[in-house]
């Protein structure tokens, strides 16, 4: 008897590719000494390895989130098992009470009433009414609140701090590196602990309009962030690489189109082309809504088309870096040597070209993720980007723009979209500078 | 009377130690040279006197007295008015010492304001007066030019003459002719003794070059892993070394003398620096080693007056001293090819490379780096290609590789044209020529094992049998450990890279190999290895060298016949001894004279003045005319034919038509 039908987006499939590659390049790269040395370099610089900690819990929420399933419908008779149209993951699962814990309309982290006043059934004039949820466990107690929480907040951080003793323990001994993640982890853990005990009876983070959970939204917008951020690369980067090492190490006439080309797109502005794109592809998705058998898959090829989109326009900066690169390698005695040996160009460019701007790509990797998390919170800002029933941080802060004018104003979720965008891109930009220090050859000497 | 006075100066870096107990006095007037191989602290010594000592490194010790001023007390606000005023600084690479963005005159003018303070009208006129005084000609208009305007020896003159505006009293030159041709380094050593003699300057002197410090040194110091071992005055030590390193190094220099045998090399490598030494810090590498050297640091002794060594041997009790090692084992003669056969033979090759401008990319002129050379290479024979850079020997050595395709002429390898050979065709020609290259940390691919680049060429011509048993073969032959197969380049040092690039290039057996200044990256001790290791191959596979250098020592050593080439073209050509013992060309005379050469002996004074012309835009008719001491009214219209003075000989010189 299976209770659920395991779902696969696109968007899982290549998530999910891109990691295996991810996994066994880090494999191959830990076999070759050269890498290995500069991972182990990676591994001594406690701000990256820091970092690191934080990202990886990002990647933790991505991935879970990335679990689709649709969850089995109570049997009806004897029928063939009916599934929900809905697309849940193993995040929602883990969340479910945040999920399905919705209230009416806006309260504030922690609160017990709504943000509103409104007409209470049974008394006279408009009062703000008691939340479904948000405290429920104190009846009407309310006067108890303040106590509660700070009961729910020590509890969360004496777990959280037993954890902790117990991981850091594991992890005993070590150079810089090891201490910055053991120290990492001691703020990872002092922030979820409370968090965790708190989110079992409040609504930590507040709730938006129609009365969801702020966390719960701030928790899934990390996996279109994540999505964006390095699905992007899948396109970006066989372009960059082949167009770049091609225009640098041929030369000649497909040296100057290969350049015509990124400088044509490069002269574009940026905003218009991501716009004109999104907005024909919407009209192909609208105009063919028998592709799709639920939201979730449409909501999918919108973020995937973004995706394209975004990969489309970013790939001539690490090209043009690519195309210089090789122009200088090329003229190099062991890339001489080889071609006197008579070996062929594209086993030059395997061997001898491609290994030796790997540090480079990889950089621009890095680097790219931070900026693109943010490209896509501009672009739904502006309304050109995710699906509107996707939970994304620009989302998010597109329907902060209202909550902001208000009186009093909503400010929660804004701060919760800022400060989880925040924490992701810091961590990001963090890990490229300790990547770029680690694989930079000349700050290797 | 003594300027500088150095007692006992140390200089830490983390555990280690680039100098160690370092003394030595330089008297007003006289020259000091410091003499040793790569890594030894010699420019860390000269830093350490400017306290320009770069970050990681601290002073640990000692005193430095210059003008009775101890500079390690002063504060350095106060230091930095010593530094330009009493002691100036010039370095190795002038491109890279001068400032690209700011002229000539803003950067001399800079150091006058700050030491004689004058600025503006009196600051150029002084300014002009001291770029007369480096022998820089229209030292008005080169006041206002930038950099990039002057040749790399019109840079240098422009860097002594900064280092010159504060009048210095010490001027610390460090290697300042190793980035330079012979014939321009020639007139910068010329410059620097005539400046010192005018000014009663004292100069400290880096280098590495015996010859250079034959040439301009009063005494010397040899330096070893950071230590002073070995203080004397130049005649003495160039009549008889005393240390044993001082000894190998003298052993290890390529010369005609040399010719039949090996020379000496020193085993092992220099230390690192972060050793603790118990004893001597040669004695591993000293053939003369006693139980005494390992545990005992030795003292210094003073076996001939004004000769101070740091060396056991020298101890009364010691009685038998080493004597000059001399070639180490004969070789065997090499049967030369006498049948008439040729390996190679280019005909009036030419490689010219079109300069384009403007929006069109129109081609306005050519670089004729290659214009019109001839050559024949017979099997075993090694043919050396001698000139300054910029004369286009590279591009020869690529082009007959059919590395760049040359724009006319024909290179016949075997009889085989190559010359607009299809791709596919070229690639079976590929296996009888290889190069090997300058530099050995550029040539070998960093993120490939050491078994994989040498096995490369064998898998891209496809060559029957098992590379790994090869492989491992050819790490043997050229003195490398077969297990070294699994190691990455960056592991090795630059001697050992280059065995590696030899290996790479005999993997495919080749009958001839182009060598393009092969060991002039590496130290003299080094060098030595690597010619030995060339010699014994010439011998036991018979190959044929197209050897590219620019130093005669090497050619002398190794060389059957020499081409001097200048400016694209071949100007002479015959056997190395008819060459190099009576050169005919004027720029073949001058470029030997020109070599500082050990016994300290100067040659002709026929020096050649100003620089090289560009290849973009040759002088007409013969093109040396503009240097040539000798040159004729005929010189100036029409390039001289081939003229043949013996059998073997060619000169392209009107002189001889």
């Amino acid at each position: 008897m299976i209770e659920f039908k395991p779902v696969l987006l696109w968007s899982d499939i290549l998530l999910f590719v891109l990691l295996g590659l991810t996994l066994s390049g880090a494999y191959a790269s830990w076999r070759s000494e050269p890498m290995r040395r500069q991972w182990q370099r990676l591994g001594r610089n406690a701000a990256g390895m820091a970092a690191a900690m934080v990202l990886s819990f990002f990647i933790v929420v991505g991935v879970l989130d990335s679990l689709h399933y649709r969850a089995r419908l109570p049997a009806q008779g004897d029928t063939a098992p009916v599934y929900g149209v809905e697309v849940l993951s193993v995040l929602d699962a883990l969340l479910m009470p945040l999920k399905t814990n919705s209230e009416k309309t806006y309260s504030a982290p922690l609160a017990m009433r709504l943000f509103a006043k409104e007409a209470v059934e049974g008394e006279v004039g408009r009062d703000f009414p008691r939340l479904r949820y948000g405290g429920a466990h104190l009846g009407d107690d309310e006067e108890n609140h303040g106590w509660d929480v700070a009961v729910q907040v020590l509890g969360g951080l004496g777990a959280s701090m037993a954890i902790w003793l117990a991981l850091a323990w594991r992890l005993r001994g070590g150079g810089p590196g090891r201490a910055a993640v053991r120290w990492s982890l001691l703020l990872l853990c002092l922030a979820a602990g409370p968090t965790i005990a708190l989110a079992a009876h409040y609504h930590v983070l507040g709730t938006d309009k129609v009365g969801q959970d702020v966390l719960y939204l701030a928790l899934k917008s990390i996996r279109t962030g994540l999505l964006i951020g390095t699905l992007t690369t899948l396109v970006t980067l066989p372009l960059a690489v082949l167009l770049g090492i091609l225009a640098g190490y041929a030369g000649g006439w497909l040296d100057d189109a290969i350049q015509y080309v990124y400088t044509t797109l490069n002269s574009i502005p940026g905003v218009l082309l991501i716009a004109a794109a999104v907005l024909m592809m919407q009209v192909v998705i609208d105009t063919h809504p028998d592709w799709f058998s639920t939201a979730a898959e449409r909501a999918d090829a919108r973020l995937l088309a973004l995706c394209f989109i975004l990969g489309m326009t970013s790939w001539t900066g690490l090209a043009r870096l690519l195309r210089g690169e090789t122009l200088k390698l090329r003229e190099l005695d062991y890339v001489q040597a080889a071609q006197a040996f008579g070996v062929s160009r594209r086993a030059i460019m395997l061997r001898h070209i491609l290994p030796n701007v790997s540090h480079i790509v990889l950089i621009a990797l890095v680097m790219d993720f931070s900026s693109l998390v943010l490209a896509e919170a501009v672009l739904s800002y502006v309304g050109i980007g995710v699906d509107p029933t996707t939970i994304s941080f620009g989302t998010m802060i597109n329907a902060a723009r209202m909550e902001l004018a208000r009186e009093p104003m909503v400010w929660w979720s804004l701060v919760a979209a800022f400060s989880f965008m925040f924490a992701l891109v810091l961590a990001a930009n963090l890990f490229a500078d300790a990547v770029r220090d680690a694989f930079d050859p000349r700050a290797a000497q | 009377m003594t300027l500088l006075s150095a007692r006992n100066l140390s200089v830490r870096i983390g555990a280690a130690h680039p100098v160690a107990d370092v003394s030595f006095d330089i008297a007003a007037g006289e020259t000091f040279a410091l003499l040793g191989e790569s890594g030894c602290g010699k420019s860390m010594t000269a830093l350490a006197l400017m306290r320009l000592l770069p970050d990681a490194a601290r002073i640990d010790g000692g005193t430095v007295t210059l003008a009775d001023v101890d500079l390690f007390a002063l504060s350095e606000a106060e230091m930095r008015r010593q530094r330009g005023r009493q002691a100036a600084m010039i370095f190795q690479e002038p491109a890279t010492s001068l400032n690209p963005v700011l002229t000539v005159g803003q950067q001399i003018g800079e150091s006058l304001a700050l030491h004689r303070r004058l600025r503006g009208q009196p600051a150029r006129e002084a300014g002009v007066e001291l770029l007369r005084a480096v022998g820089i000609p229209d030292p008005r208009r080169r006041w206002d030019e930038y950099p990039f305007q002057l040749s790399g020896g019109m840079k240098q003159r422009a860097m002594i003459a900064m280092a010159l505006a504060g009048e210095p009293r010490l001027l610390i030159a460090d290697e300042p002719t190793t980035a330079l041709d012979v014939t321009i380094q020639a007139q910068v050593l010329d410059l620097l003794a005539d400046l010192q003699k005018a000014r009663g300057m004292a100069l400290l002197l880096i280098s590495h070059d015996l010859g250079v410090v034959a040439r301009m040194a009063d005494r010397i110091g040899v330096m070893y892993a950071g230590q002073l071992v070995e203080v004397a005055e130049r005649a003495a030590f160039f009549a008889r070394p005393a240390h044993p390193y001082a000894q190998k190094l003298f052993a290890a220099l390529p010369d005609a003398k040399a010719r039949n045998g090996r020379l000496a090399t020193i085993p092992g490598q220099v230390p690192p620096l972060d050793t603790h030494f118990a004893g001597c810090r040669f004695a591993e590498r000293c053939a003369a080693v006693m139980e005494v050297c390992r545990h005992q640091p030795p003292p210094w002794f003073e076996p001939v007056a004004g000769q101070r060594v740091r060396c056991h041997l020298y101890a009364e009790s010691v009685v038998s001293r080493p004597t000059e090692a001399a070639a180490e084992t004969e070789m065997p003669a090499v049967a030369a090819a006498a049948n008439g056969e040729t390996i190679l033979d280019v005909v009036d090759l030419k490689v010219h490379f079109p300069i384009r401008r403007g929006l069109f990319r129109r081609v306005v002129g050519h670089v004729r780096a290659v214009d019109g050379v001839s050559l024949t290479l017979a099997p075993g024979r090694t043919l050396a290609l001698v000139g300054e850079s910029g004369c286009g020997k590279t591009t020869l050595g690529k082009a007959v590789l059919q590395l760049i395709a040359p724009s006319a002429g024909r290179v016949r390898y075997r009889g085989v044209e190559l010359c607009g050979l299809p791709p596919k065709t070229l690639r079976g020609a590929r296996a009888g020529m290889q190069m090997v290259f300058q530099d050995p940390y550029g040539s070998l691919n960093p993120r490939m094992r050491v078994g994989d680049i040498v096995a490369e060429g064998m898998q891209a011509l496809r060559l029957p049998g098992d590379h790994r048993v090869r492989v491992n073969d050819l790490l043997q032959q050229v003195g490398l450990a077969a297990a070294m197969a699994d190691r990455f380049p960056h592991e090795f040092s630059g001697g050992q890279r280059q065995r590696i690039a030899i290996a790479r290039a005999l993997a495919v057996d080749p009958r001839l190999l182009i060598c393009d200044e092969p060991t002039s990256a590496l130290d003299v001790s080094v060098q030595a290895q690597i010619l030995n290791l060339l010699r014994d191959l010439r011998a036991s596979l018979g190959l044929a060298y197209l050897f590219i250098t620019h130093n005669i020592a090497v050619v002398d050593y190794l060389a059957d016949e020499v081409a001097v080439m200048y400016l694209g073209r071949i100007v002479e050509r015959g056997t190395a001894e008819e060459i190099l013992r009576n050169p005919r060309h004027p720029y073949t005379v001058a470029l030997i004279a020109a070599v500082p050469r050990v016994d300290g002996v100067r040659g002709e004074v026929l020096s050649v003045a100003g620089d090289m012309p560009s290849p973009a835009n040759p002088p007409s008719g013969c093109h040396f005319h503009p240097r040539c001491p000798q040159a004729m009214e005929r010189c100036r219209s029409e390039y001289p034919g081939e003229t043949g003075v013996s059998a073997t000989r060619v000169v392209r010189c009107h002189l001889y038509d």
